[in-house]
């Protein structure tokens, strides 16, 4: 199943450091308000260093029986939501699965950063870091 | 901007495109469909027998069993429905055949079923577990009791309260969850199927089968018969039957998702949804048709009065084995039905959202009902309400299922009756089915379809039925539907003041600005077919790509080009200007002619100065491995092929190569190919390569090493030193003379 894919850009690109090749992208996963802004704190470190993008990857689920083009939250309202948001360009994605949309639409060799809830119990976060882990990109829970 | 790929294309190259998405192009296979449709429709298992039993009586299975058979017919008319529009429910197809205000009345119906869903399911789970924890407790010596309709009230109240308040926050399960639902579900109803036959046949005397549905064998209370009760009419043996069919019409009901999901199927579509609907029904038949039955057989008389409420509980509760292993099983129905009923509760809430949004959409509806909530974004105002009606119902009915189920066939069966009624008349309307329900007459130029006309008589005499013999559910759903009409006519009236135009449904794009093009932008794999459009009303090489391409194989981009006036390509051009109505239109055509394939396309738009430059530098940059283009209306086939090619060698070396395809809606399509490749030859050049090969053979003893390549080569370098050498003028007759062979000669 493809996503549908919305892209807009936050902040106009920064030149990269070297100069020598396209800036390396880190991406943030989407989970709640508290937990992505920590997960783009830890971002905005990491990225300091390698001279990365942010880019803040929103998987939104639209349920069935609604189209996939009108989910039940507008996606100018996501927009607005994240204005503020400490991330270079955001992704929304409009899906009927959150962890395959955010697998299909993430590179290789990704770098990914989530943000998780310390919970006993499993939580979508923490499947999904594991089956991003199981293929092969590099993912870091905050 | 574009690096400029030649000099002479300089003044043409792309400044930049516009790499175009939507949602249509997203597509789920068959068993995810009928997960999801099973989800609403496989739930009715649970209360649908208890309910027909308490209204006819014994042979009430039967009647689901005649009902879930009834539902293949109605399993047609979504598919001839579907098969016309890619996005039709019972409002859009209403309201094309038969106007806005029958429309209004339509989706008013259809809200009702919405609102009644969730409080017959939710109910209907309270009284599983309430009555699960009674028989726990009895197990376990405890005193402990409840009143399983209290307790379903309760229950109902608490769910209905929970999914309202994630609808309102906007949290929603992934879609999954419908297949392991059923999975789930599936798994119970396998294990029924082996663990009834078994209990039956350890039996010492025969259960004997329900009693067939005679109208001897219809027991109608007075209840069952409402205002029919002492008539006339309630003596007449085709009545009862309609009566009897119509309290058992809600086995069907959740049809309306199969309309919803057909968009988002797998090609072939049209095959996928007849396969998905066949799944669907059939699990229902055996969930829910074959499981009434067993329960008839396997629940004694005396007792199963009882389990009207919770009739699988009961089922397995008078199932042969231990104790503890029955009551385990029960545990595992009762979570299942939990699981299942409870998700019908937020499938309903989001149904009526989305029906309420679409007719908001066209004005039907206040935009004051659409105002997002500030904090979640969602249309809280709409949910509220929804969900008010919902707890209201809930606590009105006290948790009798009996009256849930009477209300709830009245939405189930008349937006049955209105989508039937809306097909049909479509069948005079438009000519454009692909898919036709069977048995159809056609006496000369007229087409009487016979079973669709049935189908359709038979959902009205349904619903008239139910509407005399259902006291309670015709006032609670002709009050409901006479409230929702009205208020839907008082919007329209107040919104007509506001809308100054009415604009065209076209598809929202999400738009992506590349500086240039490439594969990885355009998800297209190197190979890809490239089709160019311009015309919506000319789209039918499109149709012809979609039809022969295995996307496995090659991806498909439709690209369209933003003409620019020569100098134009110096300064960057605003979106808007990129991506104007006509290409929104034009997108918009392309993306319904592939939703009706079922296959994905990439869409980009490129502007440029000269469209046949930026068709060939867009399949270089894709590195595709055909161009496709419709013949045109301004040259013919071979000019267009010519000046294709003269931009083809305008390329900057190296040139991929690829082929071009002109297509004709009634003839076949030509083929090029563009840059160095073998010729075809004509079968008399051919004869005569031949003939020369043989001769020089026999003569220049040469022997075995000449081919016919060699003969050629000879030939071709010839000619190139005759054109250096001044015989050009000849040359160029003898091409000329060539080229207009009259077909005889040739």
């Amino acid at each position: 199943m493809e996503p549908v894919r919305l892209k807009y850009q936050l902040r106009p690109a920064e030149p990269s450091p070297s100069c020598d090749g396209p800036q390396f992208d880190l991406k943030v996963v989407f989970t709640d308000l508290r937990r992505t802004a920590a997960a783009l704190a830890a971002a905005r470190t990491l990225a300091r260093g390698l001279g990365a993008r942010i880019t803040l990857m929103v998987a939104h689920v639209v349920p069935y029986p609604l189209p996939l083009a009108t989910p039940d939250v507008s996606v100018e309202f996501i927009q607005r939501m994240l204005e503020s948001s400490d991330a270079d360009s955001v992704e929304i994605y409009l899906c009927r699965d959150r962890n395959e949309a955010i697998r299909d639409a993430l590179e290789r060799e990704s770098l990914v950063i989530i943000g998780t809830r310390r919970r006993w119990w499993p939580v979508w976060e923490r499947s999904l870091a594991r089956l991003l882990r199981r293929e092969g990109r590099r993912v870091l829970t905050v | 901007m574009n690096p400029p790929v030649s000099s002479n294309a300089q003044s043409s190259g792309t400044t930049k495109v516009v790499v175009a998405t939507t949602v249509a192009l997203t597509f789920i296979s068959v068993w995810q469909a009928a997960a999801v449709v099973l989800n609403d429709m496989a739930s009715t298992m649970y209360y649908i027998g208890g309910i027909a039993e308490q209204a006819i009586g014994k042979a009430a299975p039967w009647m689901v069993l005649a009902v879930m058979l009834f539902s293949y017919a109605v399993r047609s008319v979504y598919m001839e429905s579907s098969s016309m529009f890619v996005r039709g429910g019972v409002y859009v197809v209403v309201r094309d055949s038969m106007g806005a205000n029958m429309a209004k009345l339509s989706v008013s119906a259809l809200v009702v079923d919405y609102i009644l869903t969730g409080p017959i399911s939710v109910v209907s789970a309270g009284q599983y577990l309430g009555r699960l924890l009674n028989e726990i407790s009895e197990a376990t010596h405890q005193t402990w009791r409840t009143n399983p309709n209290h307790f379903a009230v309760f229950f109902g109240v608490v769910v209905t309260g929970y999914f309202w308040w994630s609808n309102i926050k906007g949290v929603s399960e992934s879609s999954t969850k419908a297949l392991r639902i059923m999975q789930i579900t599936t798994v119970m109803v396998v294990i029924l199927l082996i663990w009834c036959p078994l209990t039956l046949m350890m039996r010492d005397t025969p259960a004997p089968l329900p009693p067939p549905p005679t109208p001897s064998n219809i027991h109608l209370t007075s209840e069952s018969l409402g205002w029919l009760n002492g008539t006339f009419w309630a003596q007449i043996s085709f009545v009862v039957l309609i009566v009897a069919f119509g309290h058992s019409i809600l086995a069907m009901s959740g049809f309306e998702t199969l309309a919803q999901v057909y968009r988002e199927l797998a090609y072939p579509k049209l095959k996928n949804l007849r396969l998905t609907a066949n799944i669907v029904c059939t699990y229902c038949l055996i969930s829910t048709g074959v499981i009434s039955i067993l329960a008839v057989m396997i629940i004694p008389d005396a007792v199963r009065s009882k389990y009207y409420d919770n009739l699988i509980g009961g089922l397995v509760e008078n199932l042969a084995g231990p104790a503890v292993v029955k009551l385990a099983f029960h545990v595992f129905v009762v979570i299942v039905g939990v699981l299942i009923l409870s998700g019908a509760v937020n499938t309903s809430l989001i149904g009526l959202n989305g029906v309420m949004n679409r007719v908001a959409e066209d004005g039907v509806l206040l935009g004051w009902f659409r105002r997002p909530h500030r904090k979640f974004g969602t249309t809280y105002r709409i949910l509220n309400m929804m969900a008010l009606l919902q707890i209201a119902t809930i606590i009105a009915s006290r948790g009798d299922m009996l009256l849930l189920g009477e209300a709830y066939a009245f939405g189930v069966v008349w937006s049955f009756a209105f989508k039937a009624l809306g097909v049909l008349v479509l069948r005079y309307q438009r000519h454009d089915q692909e898919y036709k329900f069977p048995f159809n007459l056609n006496i000369g130029r007229m087409e009487l379809p016979i079973g669709l006309g049935v189908t359709t008589a038979m959902l009205f005499l349904v619903a008239i039925a139910n509407l005399f013999s259902k006291k309670i559910a015709t006032i609670y759903g002709v009050s409901f539907t006479v409230v929702l009409y009205a208020l839907f006519m008082i919007s329209e009236r107040v919104n007509l003041g506001k809308r100054r135009e009415r604009h065209e449904e076209l598809e929202k794009f999400n738009l992506d600005h590349q500086p240039q093009i490439s594969g990885e932008t355009l998800h297209a794999r190197p190979g890809s077919i490239l089709v160019a459009v311009r015309d919506s009303r000319r789209l039918w090489h499109l149709n012809k790509i979609l039809e022969k391409t295995n996307l496995r194989r090659h991806d498909i981009v439709v690209m369209t080009v933003r003409p620019l006036s020569t100098g134009a390509g110096e300064y960057d051009l605003r979106d808007e200007q990129l991506f104007a109505h006509d290409e929104q239109e034009l997108f918009s055509h392309v993306v319904s002619v592939a939703e009706k394939q079922g296959k994905s396309v990439e869409l980009v738009v490129v502007p440029a100065v000269d469209p046949f430059d930026a068709m060939v530098q867009t399949a270089a940059k894709l590195q595709a491995s055909k161009l496709v283009v419709g013949v045109s209306a301004r040259m013919t086939s071979e000019e267009l092929a010519s000046r294709i090619g003269l931009a083809w060698e305008r390329l900057p070396e190296p040139r991929h190569a690829f082929s071009l395809e002109i297509t004709n809606p009634d003839r076949p399509s030509v083929y090029v190919n563009l840059g160095p490749h073998p010729p075809r030859l004509w079968p008399e050049d051919v004869d005569r390569l031949h003939r020369i090969w043989l001769r020089l053979c026999a003569q220049s003893g040469v022997g075995s090493r000449l081919h016919h390549r060699d003969v050629l080569g000879v030939a071709l370098q010839r000619l190139e030193r005759d054109l250096e050498s001044g015989n050009r003028g000849d040359i160029l007759d003898s091409l000329q003379r060539e080229i207009h062979k009259p077909p005889s000669e040739g």
